[in-house]
């Protein structure tokens, strides 16, 4: 049985096939394996709360893995 | 979530304790009418969400629901039979299981919940009076330790199990049928699709995404800088998209709230347009009854003027006409009078003037003596006869005055009399044919008057009076809404033309930038996340647009799959979703109206269906469907097709219905192998003593159970 994360893994890989985002992905010669785990980081916040409180810790892990995980590989 | 049992103790038709107990698929109860479908139907409301589908009142068979803490459930029998100061419980025990309610997203962790709503009554007087009030307990089973929901969370956990926005899709009754859903308010369907998709998870993601890149902007901005490579103009150029970057996200950000502003005015001008249904016919009638009644008053007036002046006419005409015999007769007397004053005339002894008057002659007479010649004047003399002769000439005199008077005057009235007779009979025929013509309308203003009231429903003005000044009310309130949104409308093109002047500024100074800053080193780990940040931002937008019109698709094609399913393939055309809710030709896609109530009814469940049933694919939540009478607008052949392919759709559905109870037993056995039913019961609303009076009082539901 498919989970609810898994459904929204799907939908975001379908839109990672359309021509549009193909080519940012291809120009900008982006990783997929690093898209796919930024996504997880999505959905760890998912859920959102009534203060926005989630936007801010969202961001932080989200933006904080890409940065990181670049970082990484420069290095 | 799965409905397990559900036991009744002392609720309206259920006297003491019935057990019912239900199983994942389908559930069947079959019951005629009055058999307590809808009172089981009662029991789950009035038990989750304390409301109860009553009569408006004593005197009323419609309708409507009701406070169920102000009701009372209590069996018709026990009312009667307890004695005074007696204690009556009634109650009512759910048992559902469904995933633990504190996990965020479907883990497979199965509770059981049991819903206890308990009141007690109290016999005072004769009547049953509220001891205790309906208290609902919710508690649970976890880790080995029973857990209550405490009562300042069980609103909380309500909303969460049974979400409000599709809760009419789980529980509906025939007789609501039209009240299933209204997609002609812009949130309703939002709503709705929120709570069976993933539309708020993407909203929260794009949130995260757009922070994400607001603040990897700053920090590759901070990063060139560092680097000093940026010119003064160069330096001005990222000051400027940073600053355009960010006010047109301040300007998209009030673009949302304004358009849910308008969503929010247009949901309020549908409803209050819906309230207005019901009222805006007094509004109508008023106007009508008023312009009638104004019509009708003038011609009362008129009559009563007419009647009046008619009247004084009619005293004239009733002394003439009273008299006209005694003026045509007095003819003859007049001619007796005529002859009589001519004969007077005639007589030779007129009384000559120079004689003494009437007076001196009677004193002569008395005194027995002649005053002119002074000699006495005996009894029964010569001189005494003349002087008596005298006198009596004289008394012949003045009655033949009075007589030539009386004559002169009585001829004269007679002349004006008859001349004026005729004129007074025409006026009054004139009179009496306009108030003929008045009556005949006052008579047809009345009628009027009479069947618009008989047409509106009400005999009383009241009733129409408020109905009109509330349906002003909610025009007025109509028309402040609808102000308040075309300035929200105007406030929100001016704001896309202010957004769209500052993106093609951004545009260029993007393209300047380009240009300007190609020489840079953008190889640090700042620039390169910005960029998958970038990817992120467009594809999650894609993502929520495309998805969005993905699953409208998907309902619309789940709705027309059980559209077909439940009118056994023979439907009209095809259900559309698309800014509303309709049925179209499958040719030429004209929206098809006019239907008959079973096309509707079937349109209607299939759509509901439809959300729930994409609920359980999309966000793996299951809910129960519990319908009463679904059916009852539908051909038998349908109701068979909707109850075999209804089922399939469903974790569980408990149908109630009278249909299944004109089957006999081995079409019952075939609709139960057919359409896969897992337990069916029999409601049968019977006497309790056989022998006893044909009441309520004698009567209680008695619960078979087939399967």
């Amino acid at each position: 049985m498919k989970s609810l994360n898994d459904n929204l893994r799907e939908e975001f890989g379908e839109i990672l096939k359309t021509p549009e985002i193909q080519e940012i992905i291809s120009s900008k010669k982006l990783e997929i394996e690093i898209v796919t785990k930024a996504f997880e980081k999505l959905l760890d916040n998912k859920y959102g709360n009534e203060d926005s409180s989630f936007v801010e810790k969202g961001r932080a892990e989200f933006e904080t893995f890409i940065i990181n995980t670049i970082k990484t590989k420069l290095h | 979530m799965i409905i397990d049992k559900v036991i009744v103790n002392n609720f309206y038709c259920f006297l003491d304790e019935n057990i019912l107990e239900f199983s994942k698929g389908l559930n069947v109860i079959s019951a005629v009418n009055s058999g307590g479908k809808s009172q089981l139907f009662n029991a789950f409301y009035w038990t989750f969400f304390d409301k109860i589908y009553a009569d408006v009142d004593n005197n009323s068979t419609r309708k409507e629901w009701k406070d169920g803490s102000r009701q009372i459930v209590c069996p018709d029998l026990l009312k009667e039979s307890s004695l005074e100061n007696d204690k009556i419980n009634c109650s009512v025990e759910i048992v559902l299981t469904n995933e633990f309610h504190l996990n965020d997203e479907p883990k497979n962790e199965l509770i059981e919940y049991t819903f206890t709503k308990k009141v007690i009554y109290q016999k005072i007087a004769n009547t049953l009076t509220i001891f205790s009030k309906p208290e609902l307990v919710i508690s649970y089973v976890k880790d080995g330790e029973t857990e209550f929901i405490p009562q300042y969370n069980q609103s909380w956990f309500l909303e969460k199990i049974f979400p409000s926005s599709i809760r009419k899709f789980m529980w509906y009754q025939g007789e609501t049928m039209d009240e299933l859903y209204d997609f002609s308010k812009p949130s309703t369907l939002k709503n709705a699709i929120n709570e069976i998709s993933y539309f708020p998870i993407y909203d929260n993601m794009e949130k995260i995404v757009k922070a994400s890149s607001v603040s990897i902007d700053k920090k590759v901005d901070k990063e060139l800088g560092l680097q000093k490579k940026l010119t003064v103009t160069q330096q001005n150029l990222i000051n400027d998209i940073s600053y355009k970057t960010k006010n047109i996200e301040k300007k998209k950000e009030s673009i949302i709230d304004i358009q849910n502003d308008i969503d929010k005015l247009q949901d309020d001008i549908a409803e209050e347009e819906n309230k207005l249904k019901g009222y805006d016919k007094y509004r109508d009638i008023k106007v009508q009854l008023n312009a009638l009644e104004s019509e009708l008053s003038l011609t009362k007036s008129r009559i009563d003027d007419l009647s009046t002046n008619n009247k004084e006419s009619l005293i004239n005409k009733w002394m003439l006409n009273g008299c006209e015999s005694l003026i045509n007769a007095s003819d003859k007397n007049l001619n007796i009078l005529s002859e009589e004053i001519k004969k007077f005339q005639n007589t030779t002894n007129p009384v000559p003037i120079s004689l003494p008057g009437p007076e001196y002659v009677e004193k002569m007479i008395n005194d027995k003596i002649c005053y002119i010649c002074e000699r006495p004047v005996l009894d029964h003399t010569p001189e005494y006869e003349a002087l008596v002769k005298r006198l009596n000439d004289f008394q012949d005199n003045s009655n033949h005055k009075v007589l030539q008077d009386n004559y002169t005057e009585l001829n004269k009235s007679r002349r004006r009399l008859l001349s004026e007779l005729p004129d007074i009979e025409n006026d009054i025929k004139d009179k009496n044919k306009a108030i003929n013509l008045l009556i005949k309308n006052r008579n047809r203003l009345v009628n009027r008057i009479a069947s618009v009231y008989t047409d509106s429903g009400h005999d009383k003005e009241m009733d129409i009076t408020v109905g009109a000044t509330t349906a002003s009310q909610i025009l007025s309130k109509i028309q402040s809404l609808r102000l308040a949104k075309d300035r929200k409308s105007d406030s929100l093109r001016f704001i896309k033309s202010e957004i769209s002047i500052l993106e093609e500024g951004l545009k260029n100074d993007l393209i300047e930038k380009e240009k300007t800053m190609v020489s840079f080193d953008t190889n640090f780990p700042e620039s390169i996340a910005s960029d998958y940040i970038k990817m992120f931002l467009k594809s999650i937008g894609q993502l929520r647009s495309i998805a969005l019109s993905n699953l409208i698709n998907e309902i619309q094609s789940e709705s027309n799959r059980l559209y077909s399913l439940y009118l056994g393939g023979n439907t009209q055309g095809e259900i559309e979703i698309d800014n509303g809710i309709r049925i179209i030709d499958i040719g030429t896609k004209n929206v098809l109206d006019n239907l008959n109530q079973g096309e509707v009814v079937a349109q209607k469940l299939a759509v509901a269906n439809a959300f729930l049933s994409l609920s359980e694919k999309k966000m793996k939540k299951s809910y129960p469907i519990v319908a009463d009478a679904l059916s009852s607008d539908l051909d038998p052949f349908n109701t068979i097709s909707l109850t075999i392919n209804i089922g399939n759709s469903f974790e569980q559905m408990i149908i109630m219905s009278k249909d299944y109870s004109k089957l006999d037993s081995n079409e019952r056995s075939k609709l139960i192998e057919d359409a896969k039913i897992v337990k069916y019961y029999e409601f049968k609303n019977r006497k309790i003593d056989e022998n006893g009076v044909n009441s309520r009082t004698n009567k209680k539901t008695f619960i078979t159970t087939i399967k």
